[in-house]
């Protein structure tokens, strides 16, 4: 009796769960799609560099953290340099690098030591001191040198020492639009309804890109193997997940790579928190967290349009530290603000995206993988016949194949970047790939990450995340 | 504010001449009002500064500072100066800024220093840099007088104001 009664919960548990599942996946995938024609008719027509001129828009800091960057600075550097928009200060924030990082620039960008008052709003490790260029080509550029303390921070100096009204928190080795920034302030001036606290970007894989001065002058598909699967997760993450939530203005994460901040919002919150790894996604719910408690309506935006490039992992070991480290972000940030679930308190966050993150992207690796377990038990007791099972798989694989094609038609309907029968004939075969190789990987990731987390209490840091370096890359 | 900036863009662009600047400063209508605020001070429509000097004391964060910013343009008399100066608690972190500039243009000087060694003393970091900034043109010695006071941030300021890298 209690083994069929348990047998019948598994059932149900399981069944309710993947339901629930997919019809998040399908709600989110149409909301995307509606919001994306929406977002397509308000700004097919608008030329941004009309912006240029426009009497009223908020100053911004561009702030880069740099460590051990030393052979590809320069080019970086470069690329921001690039960026179009009237009121902008670039701060480069070298984090205690060991390598000649800031030797580099200062010897290129002719820059000096200069007096450069600054409060310490937000705690931080020492600054050493301010440099600025004495080249007028460069009057954008500050650099920064301070003690180590990681990429959280480095940001925090950075928010210390900037002045603008916004800043643009965002990996060095990003190679951004040169309009990106346009695009990305206005929501801050176009709510009349809602305070904008962060805007997020569409971040894309530069790996196999051609790169000339500093911007992005070919897409390519990636040749490496990882990367190909990336570029179809990153087309769904940002595409239909975070398109759909900034719909419903329950999105929770801003990458860490490329997101534009309200300052005095993230300096009334204390700035980006040091002891966690995923400091990106708990500063966004904390900020979010504050607001509500504050009564202010406010917004998370997101832009869809392709502005940030940045290389992703190439192996199996580098990606499996970054995604092990996302992982143990995510548990951090959901045991600091763990009174936020299904609390009334915080809205839409509270009742929807919070509870969302916890089920669904924490516990959905390991519910899937005592699925799983339970799956082959049962078929060795033979309790399942093979013919639901495959029925059961056929479904799964069909709807993963439909949310890829929606991923992917949205990304050619749109943008376009990616282009060519071969790039299509790829793109399908890694979506067939993907359900046999790369989400059995990220699950292995997951749990790992999980691991890592409770039983290596001591795993804090990030790991060594090594990359080609867009110098390495195919350049004219 | 995204369409009072395309507003005027255009209004810009295409040289347009006949604005009914009364009209706008008397709307109803939060973005015409901030509309009508900002093309008196960017075509220096003086005679409407006692129109604008209502709405510095506006609730609202952008009225307020656009009021501010165009008014502070505007001053020349020595009320005008106290009004902005009485206003300078009120005011956005941008509007002190411009309230800091216009009143170190005052003609009377001495209330200028007074008000900008207040602001060196008591204000957030970028105020103090600024007034102390607008303090070096007025009398270079009552900058130096800074570099010897207990407080760390206002000796920041005053070194930055200094640097002659700057």
């Amino acid at each position: 009796m209690n083994i069929i009664f348990f047998n019948n919960f598994i059932n149900v548990f399981f069944f309710i769960f993947s339901g629930t599942l997919f019809c998040f996946y399908f709600i989110t995938a149409i909301l995307s799609i509606v919001e994306m024609k929406n977002h397509i008719k308000k700004t097919v027509d608008f030329d941004y560099r009309t912006m240029l001129s426009f009497p009223k828009l908020p100053s911004v800091s561009i702030i880069a953290p740099a460590y051990n960057e030393e052979k590809n600075i320069i080019e970086n550097i470069k690329c921001l340099l690039s960026i179009q928009y009237p009121d902008y200060e670039i701060i480069i924030v070298n984090d205690g690098s060991k390598d000649d990082t800031l030797a580099t620039i200062i010897k290129f960008f002719d820059l000096i030591k200069i007096e450069r008052a600054y409060e310490l709003k937000i705690p931080c490790e020492m600054i050493r001191g301010v440099y600025q260029s004495v080249n007028p080509a460069y009057n954008h550029l500050l650099v920064v040198d301070k003690e180590n303390g990681g990429k959280a921070d480095a940001l925090n100096s950075g928010i210390n020492v900037s002045r603008k009204d916004l800043f643009l928190a965002i990996d060095v080795d990003c190679i951004i639009e040169s309009n990106a920034i346009l695009k990305m302030v206005r929501p801050f001036i176009n709510d009349q309804t809602h305070k904008v606290i962060v805007t997020g970007g569409v971040i894309r894989v530069a790996n196999s890109c051609e790169v000339a001065g500093g911007r992005i002058v070919k897409v390519n598909y990636p040749q490496n193997f990882w990367a190909k699967f990336q570029v179809m997760e990153y087309f769904r993450a940002f595409t239909i997940g975070r398109m759909a939530w900034a719909k419903l203005n329950g999105l929770l994460i801003i990458s860490g790579a490329f997101g534009l901040f309200d300052r005095e919002v993230v300096v009334k919150v204390g700035g980006y928190d040091k002891t966690t790894v995923g400091e990106d996604l708990e500063l966004v719910v904390r900020m979010r967290k504050y607001m509500y408690e504050t009564g202010t309506k406010h917004r998370v935006a997101f832009i869809p349009d392709p502005l940030c490039w940045t290389e992703v992992p190439e192996s199996f070991k580098i990606l499996s530290r970054q995604r092990n480290r996302w992982t143990r972000g995510a548990i951090d940030t959901i045991k600091k603000h763990k009174n936020m679930f299904f609390n009334p308190k915080y809205g839409m966050i509270g009742l929807v995206s919070f509870p969302y993150w916890v089920i669904y992207e924490w516990l959905s690796p390991i519910i899937e993988f005592f699925g799983i377990l339970f799956l082959l038990i049962y078929l060795i007791l033979n309790l399942y016949s093979l013919n639901i099972i495959v029925l059961v798989l056929l479904f799964v694989i069909t709807l993963s194949l439909m949310l890829s094609t929606i991923a992917i038609y949205i990304e050619a309907y749109t943008y376009y970047k990616y282009r060519g029968v071969k790039y299509l004939f790829q793109a399908f075969l890694c979506v067939l790939l993907e359900i046999v190789i790369y989400h059995p990987s990220n699950l292995y990731f997951s749990l790992s990450g999980n691991f890592d987390y409770f039983f290596k209490k001591n795993k804090k840091g990030w790991g060594n995340m090594t990359r080609t370096g867009f110098a390495a890359m195919k350049t004219k | 504010m995204w369409e009072v900036n395309v507003i005027i863009d255009n209004i810009e662009k295409d040289k347009i001449r006949e604005i009914p600047y009364k009209e706008l400063l008397h709307s109803n209508n939060k973005g015409m009002l901030i509309l009508g605020i900002i093309l008196s001070r960017l075509n220096q429509k003086q005679e409407f500064i006692y129109d604008i000097k209502m709405y510095i004391e506006s609730p609202d964060e952008n009225i307020n500072e656009e009021a501010i910013l165009a008014f502070a343009s505007f001053a020349k008399d020595r009320s005008d100066f106290v009004y902005l100066r009485e206003s300078y608690n009120k005011a956005t972190e941008r509007g002190k800024l411009f309230i800091i500039r216009s009143v170190s243009q005052s003609p009377d000087t001495e209330y200028a220093v007074q008000f900008l060694q207040w602001v060196a003393i008591n204000e957030p970091v970028n105020c103090k840099v600024e007034a102390l900034k607008n303090l070096l043109i007025i009398d270079i010695c009552k900058v130096a007088e800074f570099m010897n006071v207990k407080d760390p941030q206002v000796r920041m300021a005053c070194n930055e104001v200094l640097d002659i890298n700057q």
